[in-house]
């Protein structure tokens, strides 16, 4: 600690860890695109049906909203969440708040990880060593951390640029469907639609994570319309994936089917390569590496700004709670409890952003006042 | 320093890789083709082949192993066979499940299920009914050149890819039988001493196999499901027999009419070539190629006209109108479908067009 930064509450970064303002749009979208997207489309028909994709655009459209928030927060305050927080609730509450949201970050990357590994043991080793496998992985997934934000900006930039790729394999479900299964005949009610809209939001959790990286990007205000990009490239994917599943699966079928975009791998056949899944599901380690470190080292980095710790030991300690909590997590049921669970305060973080967007405006307002 | 440590031990993670078991083709059964058939209310018979590879120089076909068991269901009939071999059997590979009469008659639900949850078996292979029993088929040989499996996949492919037979493989079956207002068809295999053949199309109702249309009228089916570049159809014309040959044939369908009244228009655009006249005399110009066209359209019209309203008759969509109907018209009931199915007025369309008729005139 030196005398400059105390001088300054605000996360106050160096110059030499900042990243330029294009990577928001690798960061935000590595973050979005996880282990959700492997299996999404089952869950948003279940309420919409077929015409679930308007909940999609709905959902999107929303997030771009919350996303101009944040910046705007952020914007204001010129700092992280653990800034806004203190100026807006005070040392005590505002810490709290912080830590919060730190355990939710925590509870986002365990999601991914075990649900990653559920993955595996039913498609490719249902006979795997959890505790060995568990144990490799989070070794790397820790030496990844410890190397730091701007490590793990390359690592989304390597995510996001190997599984766009990807998305052209769609073709192959595409050719073999019922196109008219898209037919724009929408019968489903505007609340059905918005109800399907909330489980889709779901997966476009990650935005809040700008949260805790703002202050890493070199001049923010121009990593805005990057920002922005991200989240639309996301969008993108998902209605692409949904969009896929909808023609390739008859609609009672899509209910039977758990995964619906590993599924939809498994039809693709080259001359050298039968089941594409197993390459699929390989790949997707490079999308659910960087997303886990990302939010390990977001949530162990508020730890770092409320208490004054080292960010290794946070980081150590999540790892360990990581490395019990999936192992204690054994069976389907349980896993759907976590994912449930995690979802259900992911949505309800993303509601509290509004709210402390507004919150911060009042604030503003009262200030001027006064002055 | 603590960092170099923390790299040396995540690169040497790289190598526990090689640590996994791996399985050599030497020591696995690769099973390719499985037949199931129907033993009494709830034990099934399971049949499988397994090619025997060779350790010789010598090229051409491999030798088979039969093997069958009976048991409750098919995780334990698999566990039957392997009581009786020597190497773990893996399903990998399975290109061909073939189901017997008398167990497709009964349903297939149960064991579709099992297709369905299993994630080493491929989306793309293929099912089949067998016209009498499903062991008879896997376990005689064909030909001296290929082995069972490659031989009758070999055949429901090339019928299906070059000539009159529709497409179906093991999801179309999955999304027929789950979709509300649509039925699912197979082919159907029949062996007739050393010979096997398609007999025709199984046509379901809901998981249970209650009809079939013959080889010949497979091209009518064909026309009316989807579109396709190949086939050849002959027709009486005047007294002669005219052969026509699929260049490209369009299936469109329209719906008109409201949710509960719907009309259906089902319209064939087909081109061809004549390439094969009864009589040689006739020349085909000008008026002639007309009057055959006019004269295809109607048998085709004819015999799809009949066909639909049998399946009518019975119940079954194979065509997938309910599907059709759910997606232009919304809130779709299958048990309204279901009642109002036999009396929907169809309407079919042919549109035939002769191209040309070959290097001679």
């Amino acid at each position: 600690m030196n005398k400059i930064t105390r001088s300054q509450p605000d996360a106050n970064v160096p110059e030499n860890l900042l990243v330029t303002p294009l990577f928001a749009l690798f960061l935000i979208n590595a973050m979005q695109v996880g282990v959700g997207i492997l299996g999404f489309e089952s869950y948003i028909a279940k309420d919409a049906g077929y015409d679930s994709w308007l909940s999609i655009l709905i959902a999107g459209a929303g997030i771009h909203l919350l996303l101009w928030m944040i910046y705007q927060i952020l914007h204001d305050t010129n700092g992280d969440i653990v800034s806004v927080h203190r100026e807006v609730f005070g040392k005590y509450l505002g810490g709290f708040l912080s830590f919060i949201f730190s355990i939710y970050l925590f509870l986002l990357s365990l999601v991914v990880f075990r649900t990653f590994i559920e993955v595996i043991q039913v498609w490719i080793f249902p006979r795997l060593q959890l505790w060995f496998f568990t144990a490799v992985t989070l070794l790397l997934i820790f030496y990844l951390v410890h190397g730091g934000f701007r490590l793990i900006t390359g690592l989304c930039v390597i995510s996001v640029l190997l599984t766009l790729p990807l998305l052209l394999l769609k073709f192959f479900p595409i050719q073999a469907g019922v196109v008219t299964n898209l037919y724009p005949h929408i019968d489903h009610s505007i609340l059905e639609l918005l109800k399907a809209a909330k489980t889709s939001v779901l997966g476009f959790l990650g935005i809040e994570l700008l949260f805790v990286f703002y202050p890493f990007i070199k001049n923010p205000n121009n990593s805005k319309k990057w920002a922005h990009y991200g989240v639309f490239l996301t969008i993108c994917i998902y209605m692409v994936s949904a969009l896929a599943s909808f023609i390739y699966f008859s609609e009672k079928q899509l209910e039977q089917v758990t995964w619906a975009t590993i599924s939809l791998w498994k039809i693709v056949e080259f001359p050298f390569i039968e089941r594409f899944e197993y390459i699929g599901v390989a790949i997707w380690l490079y999308v659910v590496i960087p997303n886990i470190c990302l939010a390990l080292w977001a949530a162990s980095r508020i730890p770092k700004r409320i208490f004054k710790v080292k960010q290794i030991y946070a980081v150590a300690c999540y790892c360990v709670l990581l490395y019990i909590g999936s192992i204690l997590l054994n069976e389907r049921r349980e896993l759907e409890f976590l994912n449930t669970f995690a979802n259900w305060i992911g949505f309800y973080i993303l509601m509290y952003i509004p709210v402390l967007f507004l919150l911060k405006k009042l604030r503003g307002i009262r200030r001027k006042a006064d002055e | 320093m603590n960092r170099l440590y923390l790299l040396f031990i995540v690169s040497f993670m790289l190598i526990l890789s090689g640590c996994a078991y791996s399985y050599s083709v030497e020591d696995r059964n690769i099973i390719q083709i499985a037949g199931y058939d129907y033993v009494d209310e709830d034990r099934i018979k399971a049949t499988v082949s397994i090619p025997q590879f060779g350790r010789g120089e010598k090229k051409g076909t491999s030798t088979e192993l039969t093997k069958s068991a009976v048991g409750k269901s098919v995780k334990e009939v698999h566990e039957g066979i392997q009581r009786k071999l020597s190497k773990p059997i893996s399903i990998g590979k399975l290109e061909l499940s073939i189901y017997g009469e008398e167990l497709a008659r009964n349903g297939l639900e149960e064991i579709i299920d099992v297709l369905s949850r299993e994630p080493e078996i491929g989306r793309n292979i293929l099912l089949a009914i067998a016209d009498g029993k499903a062991s008879d088929i896997i376990e005689t040989q064909y030909s001296k050149r290929e082995d069972t499996a490659k031989f009758v996949t070999g055949m429901i492919k090339q019928n299906t890819m070059h000539s009159n037979f529709p497409d179906t493989n093991l999801h179309k079956f999955l999304f027929a039988f789950y979709a509300q207002g649509m039925d699912a068809y197979l082919p159907l295999v029949k062996s007739e001493g050393d010979d096997v053949k398609l007999e025709g199309i199984a046509f379901f109702k809901a998981g249970k196999f209650v009809h079939t249309v013959p080889f010949d009228k497979s091209f009518i089916f064909k026309s009316l499901v989807q579109n396709f570049k190949k086939g050849t159809k002959g027709i009486d014309f005047k007294g002669e027999h005219v052969v026509l040959e699929n260049i490209g044939s369009q299936v469109t369908y329209r719906v008109e009419g409201t949710r509960t009244n719907p009309v259906f228009k089902i319209n064939i655009k087909m081109n061809g070539f004549v390439n094969e006249v009864e009589n040689i005399h006739l020349k085909l110009k000008g008026k002639v190629v007309q009057d055959i066209e006019k004269e295809f359209e109607k048998h085709l019209k004819r015999e799809s006209e009949a066909m639909i309203s049998k399946f009518q008759e019975i119940g079954i969509d194979p065509l997938g109108l309910g599907n059709e109907l759910k997606n232009r018209r919304g809130k779709f009931s299958k048990r309204e479908w279901k009642e109002m199915y036999p009396r929907i007025p169809i309407k079919i369309k042919v549109d035939a067009e002769i191209i040309e008729s070959g290097i001679s005139a």
